[in-house]
């Protein structure tokens, strides 16, 4: 008779697990499939022209322009490259060009931040007038000046666009931080004679890691674009590396009878871009259930 | 609820705006120009800064010099010979160092003053004063006299057998403008930067840089007169992007596409009923420039490797065939050239030789490949070049810009890059405009000499070819120079640049000149035909 | 006052260092402008002359405060690429991009909010996620990219709007009073002009709206839901019907309020948003000169620009910020929030 009823019981318990289960992961849908999403992406990136099927790089003149097949997939260039392997390899290109420029704008960023945020006074008011100035910027012309006096490369475009990124975080950490310092755990912290350093560390870090993070995720897509459409003034990478905005750029002659070779690399683009800023966006939800944001 | 009352309203009104906004549309999007004799053509650039026929002389100013200025006389690229312009008929002495020339009665300028011998006189010494572009052909100029009304002496130094080919260059401006318009001395050089005062078929209207465009309108006193079928109103409408000039060329909101029609476009527009494309080769040669002069392309053994390195038929076959291969420094439309010249072939195998004899056996070398911005012509070969330059283990960094930026960089010793592609044409029946502005030694930083390349054989060589009478030993003089030029390797060969022309069939009535890529005979052009 | 005061001083502040870095930037970008100037056939000997007379022979400082001379007495040097002043250049690019700035707000004001006001309300549900999906493609396909498809469409397969330009070709541009087609149009009674003008603004305003799709969707829908969740508004909605429509506009006129201090930002971006599609229609405004000037390496004019939109642009958050003073006096504006 025991067994019965925990027979029944397990099975309903299953059936409740199972239940939840679904609700969880359907709403956590697009976390799930942006992550997915997105790993895809950055393994792609990061495996590079080693999973793709044909050379990037070396011209094969007699399939020039041919459209997408078997053989394939995305069709040729003008000089008969297979574009769908160009597409491979560009997102190591465009995705590092991202994460580069992330990884020189970020640091900067955060550090005038919780410079300003934590001192305040004469530092706060020099780094605010600072980062006031650069928002007022106009960062695309800026970015093109920049590039075309240190003749475009990567490390130029990187350079030039991580010099007109940092601002945001410097404003996002100032924020954040000013927010922080004055929360009543903090003050009695300092009351008891906590060192800034260690004030620092352990509350302030912490929790300014998850917008930061939602920020940078959001953030790499826009990098991506950016830098893509410095390349497609001719103002950002070189040929024959393939980024997707060169891509684009160079498929815009060709638009009009053999549409695929803008098509796709646009595609990339976006398709990146909205994966990385879905998963920001899920990120943030996930962070903060309980505020009326989601 | 409220939200889809909103949502609905908003809606209705978007609806109801594309719905105007498509009638307005098909309103508007009549045939453009109800009056048939307009045409508009498209061009990349509206010309950087001026239409003074003395100093532009590019490619770009030739499009908007040439309806508006004449010279004395005007050459036939089909016939190969030159014909009366402003000057009737024209005798040259036995020495060959007076050209006495009768000119033409009853011809107007622009502006309505007489064109004589003094307009003449004035403008040769002009062009001497102002000294830029074309001042250099009037070097070997000792003076000119007015003998009377209509008849003018130019007394040369000493002998020159293309003098002819000077006097076409030498465009005849209004005197009277001339003078009414100098500010400080400048000859009017101000002025004759957005204004125009010729005998040309067609003078100028507008010229309003901040509209895209230019627009001539006809002279109503030619001195050819406008009997039979002419154009009327020529508009230069620019539009920088080739793939957006070919759109509008599709839709008639364009009639003639005359900077090159890419590539790629050819087929479909050939495909395409209502378009004419003319494809042909004028006498235009296309090179990679090495510098010669400093770093390892001092070599002429790296040189010479480069240039077996270099697919030439797998431009040839990109191009669709389109482009002939350049044999020699000069293209074959001109009688000059050496019919005994090979032409290049690749040859990895010989270049790799050549690679290490010239101290480079893994290559490991990088060079700065200079080109003009958003020309398929130039980009094609240049990508196809990197890569089998790569198969050298030689980097080769393709640089995008435009051309005048280019040509500033390459006249500076320090600023010139390694290595740059040069569009050249004859601009007349003369191998010299090629030789010397390319290759002469007293051309560097000046000119086209953008290989900063010195021979001094080669420089008296030339020198001697243009003050010899003989024909036949000029022709040999000429021959030895394309052969130094050809051992010398300052230069890849490219190709023979095509020139790439796109109309409406309504557009009738235009010959492609065979010499000078740029020549429009618009005054022959009509249009018939056009609306649908 | 003293804020107003502050703010002057902020501008001319701003104003300042942008000039000194991109002046900085452009001096070390390696051409020539003396030859530019003379012309492609002009000799050394010219070259240098005019080297001299443009005070280009002269060390780097002496340039600069010559430059600012010029900036105090109203010039900003000559463009190499046109031959012509500066300030006449952007005279006349300006208006181009301020209108195609202003038209891309309306539109994307227009159809930002109601899809935002959709989202909040069905928040949760299907419609929710449409929206958002939709609002953040315009963010996730590169403008230049969406432009080049835009134009195939309507243009070559559709034949609706035109390719590029301002106006079309056979109509003339409407007496300049402003410098906005649109308005001039309106103001002169010109109708030709005003549907010709209309006409070629809708594809490149469009395309640079939906850019701006994703900012001002989620905007507007995290203001309208903090206000919706507000107590007057939940007691309206127990209240009734009639209560609720009332309620629901006040709510919307509240949670508007962050959108437009959002909107000064938002111009900032269109700015630069612009410059890819002013580029990709031949949109005769300041994007399109600045590129073009970029690409020729034609020094006066990205200075010229690189001020004037910062100017353009710390003018504008200044006035916002202004006005979200005087709208809401509840609100203290911290200098850099």
């Amino acid at each position: 008779m025991a067994t019965a009823t925990s027979s029944r019981e397990t099975s309903s318990q299953k059936n409740l697990e199972l239940f939840w289960l679904g609700r969880w992961l359907r709403a956590h849908a697009a976390l799930a499939l942006s992550a997915v999403l997105a790993t895809m992406i950055v393994s792609v990136a990061v495996a590079g022209p080693a999973i793709a099927p044909y050379s990037p790089t070396t011209p094969d003149i007699l399939n020039r322009l041919l459209p997408p097949s078997g053989d394939h997939l995305f069709g040729t260039d003008h000089l008969g490259r297979d574009i769908f392997s160009r597409v491979i390899a560009g997102a190591r290109v465009s995705l590092g060009l991202a994460a580069l420029i992330m990884a020189i704008a970020v640091p900067i960023g955060v550090l005038l931040g919780i410079l300003a945020g934590y001192w305040g006074g004469r530092l706060d008011a020099w780094i605010s007038r600072v980062t006031d100035a650069m928002f007022a910027f106009p960062s695309l012309v800026l970015a093109m000046a920049i590039n075309a006096a240190l003749r475009p490369s990567i490390a130029s475009t990187v350079i030039a666009v991580s010099a007109v990124w940092w601002p945001s975080y410097t404003r996002l950490l100032r924020g954040q931080v000013i927010a922080i310092k004055h929360v009543p755990f903090v003050e009695a912290a300092r009351s008891l004679g906590a060192s800034d350093g260690r004030i620092i560390r352990r509350h302030i870090l912490p929790n300014v890691v998850g917008p930061l993070l939602v920020k940078i995720t959001n953030d790499l897509g826009h990098a991506l674009v950016i830098a893509a459409g410095l390349s497609f003034i001719g103002l950002g990478v070189q040929p024959p590396t393939p980024e997707w905005g060169a891509m684009v750029a160079e498929g815009r002659a060709y638009l009009l009878d053999f549409w695929w070779y803008a098509v796709f690399p646009g595609l990339a683009i976006a398709v990146t871009v909205l994966s990385f800023a879905f998963f920001g966006d899920a990120i943030h939800e996930l962070l903060e259930p309980r505020s009326r944001r989601s | 609820m409220i939200a889809r009352r909103l949502i609905s309203r908003w809606a209705v009104t978007a609806l109801a705006a594309t719905v105007a906004l498509a009638l307005a549309a098909t309103n508007s999007a009549s045939a453009p120009g109800a009056d048939t004799e307009n045409m508009t053509i498209l061009v990349r650039s509206t010309g950087q800064g001026g239409l003074d026929p003395v100093v532009q002389t590019g490619s770009s100013a030739q499009k908007f010099v040439e309806p508006l200025y004449e010279g004395l006389v005007s050459y036939d690229s089909v016939a190969r010979t030159y014909r009366p312009e402003l000057a009737e008929s024209w005798t040259v002495s036995q020495d060959g160092l007076v050209y006495t020339f009768k000119l033409r009665r009853g011809v107007e300028f622009h502006d309505g003053t007489r064109f004589n011998a003094e307009a003449v006189s004035v403008n040769y010494e002009r062009t001497k004063a102002v000294n830029l572009g074309v001042a250099y052909l009037l070097e070997p100029l000792d003076r000119v006299e007015v003998v009377d009304e209509y008849t003018v002496r130019l007394v040369l130094k000493a002998p020159v057998p293309t003098f002819l080919f000077t006097t076409f260059r030498i465009k005849i401006v209004g005197p009277t403008a001339i003078r009414a318009h100098d500010v400080r001395g400048d000859r009017a050089q101000e002025w004759l930067k957005s204004n125009a005062v010729g005998t040309g078929p067609f003078q100028l209207v507008k010229w309003t840089p901040e509209q895209n465009e230019i627009i001539f309108k006809r002279f109503p006193n030619y001195r050819k007169g406008w009997k039979g079928k002419h154009l009327d109103v020529i508009t230069y409408r620019r539009v920088f992007e080739p793939t957006t000039q070919r759109l509008m060329l599709e839709r008639a909101d364009g009639d003639f596409i005359i900077d090159q029609v890419q590539p790629q476009d050819v087929p479909a527009l050939r495909r395409n009923r209502n378009l004419i494309v003319d494809v042909w080769s004028p006498a235009q040669s296309m090179f990679i420039t090495m510098r010669s002069d400093r770093g390892p392309l001092a070599s002429r053994k790296l040189r010479q490797a480069l240039s077996y390195a270099f697919p030439y038929e797998e431009v040839q076959r990109a191009l669709g065939g389109m482009a002939k291969p350049l044999i020699g420094p000069l293209p074959t439309a001109l009688a000059e050239h050496d019919p005994t010249l090979a032409a290049p072939k690749q040859d990895l195998q010989k270049a790799r030789e050549l690679l290490a004899e010239a101290g480079y056996p893994n290559g490991g070398l990088t060079f700065d490949l200079i080109a003009i911005q958003a020309l398929a012509l130039e980009r094609l070969p240049a990508e196809l070049f990197q890569a089998a330059a790569a198969q050298l283990n030689i980097r080769i960094n393709i640089q995008e810009l435009t051309f005048p930026v280019m040509v500033v960089k390459f006249r500076n010793e320090n600023e010139a890059a390694d290595m740059g592609f040069l569009i050249v044409d004859a601009g007349g029946p003369t191998p010299d405009r090629i030789l010397f502005e390319v290759f002469h030694s007293s051309s560097r930083g000046k000119v086209y000499n953008w290989s900063w390349y010195k021979n001094e054989l080669l420089d008296r060589v030339l020198s001697t070819a243009t003050q010899t009478a003989n024909e036949k030993q000029r022709f040999e003089l000429y021959r030895r120079a394309q052969r130094i030029i050809v051992g010398d390797a300052p230069a890849i060969f490219v190709m023979e640049t095509p020139q790439l022309m796109a109309r409406r069939t309504w557009v009738k009535g235009f010959k492609p000149d065979l010499i000078s890529p740029h020549q429009l005979n618009l005054y022959d052009m009509y249009i018939e035909g056009r609306g649908r | 006052m003293a804020r107003v005061a502050r703010r002057l001083i902020a501008i001319v502040a701003v104003a300042w260092s942008v000039s000194l870095v991109t002046f900085v930037v452009a001096r070390v970008i390696p051409a020539d402008p003396a030859q530019m100037a003379a012309g492609l056939e002009a000799g050394p000997a010219q070259v240098q002359q005019l080297r001299v007379l443009m005070g280009l022979d002269k060390p780097i400082l002496v340039q600069y405060i010559r430059w600012l001379e010029g900036l105090l007495r109203g010039d900003l040097g000559t463009s190499l690429r046109t031959q012509r002043p500066v300030t006449r250049d952007l005279a006349d690019a300006l208006p181009a991009t301020i209108e195609l700035t202003i038209a891309a707000m309306c539109i994307a004001l227009a159809t930002g909010i109601p899809m935002g006001a959709l989202a909040a309300v069905r928040r949760g549900r299907f419609a929710d996620a449409v929206v958002r999906f939709v609002a953040m493609s315009g963010v996730a396909f590169p403008v230049f990219w969406v432009a080049l498809i835009a134009q195939l469409v309507f243009y070559r397969v559709l034949g609706w709007l035109p390719a590029g330009s301002r106006i079309g070709q056979d109509v003339l541009a409407p007496t300049n009073i402003t410098g906005l087609y649109i308005l001039d149009s309106i103001l002169t009674l010109n109708g030709g002009a005003l549907i010709s003008a209309l006409h070629h603004i809708v594809l490149p305003a469009s395309i640079l709206a939906f850019g701006r799709w994703a900012t001002i969707v989620r905007m507007t829908r995290v203001s309208l839901l903090e206000v919706l969740n507000e107590d007057y508004i939940r007691t309206a909605r127990a209240k009734g019907s009639g209560q609720k429509s009332i309620l629901f506009h006040h709510a919307l006129r509240n949670a508007l309020l962050p959108v437009i201090t959002m909107v000064g930002l938002q111009v900032g971006y269109l700015l630069s948003g612009a410059v890819l599609v002013e580029w990709v229609f031949s949109w005769p405004g300041v994007g399109d000169y600045a590129v073009r000037s970029i690409v020729t390496l034609d020094f006066n004019p990205i200075v010229a620009v690189a001020m004037v939109l910062s100017l353009v642009f710390v003018v504008i958050n200044s006035l916002v910020d202004i006005l979200y003073g005087i709208l809401d006096p509840r609100v203290r504006v911290q200098p850099s929030q």
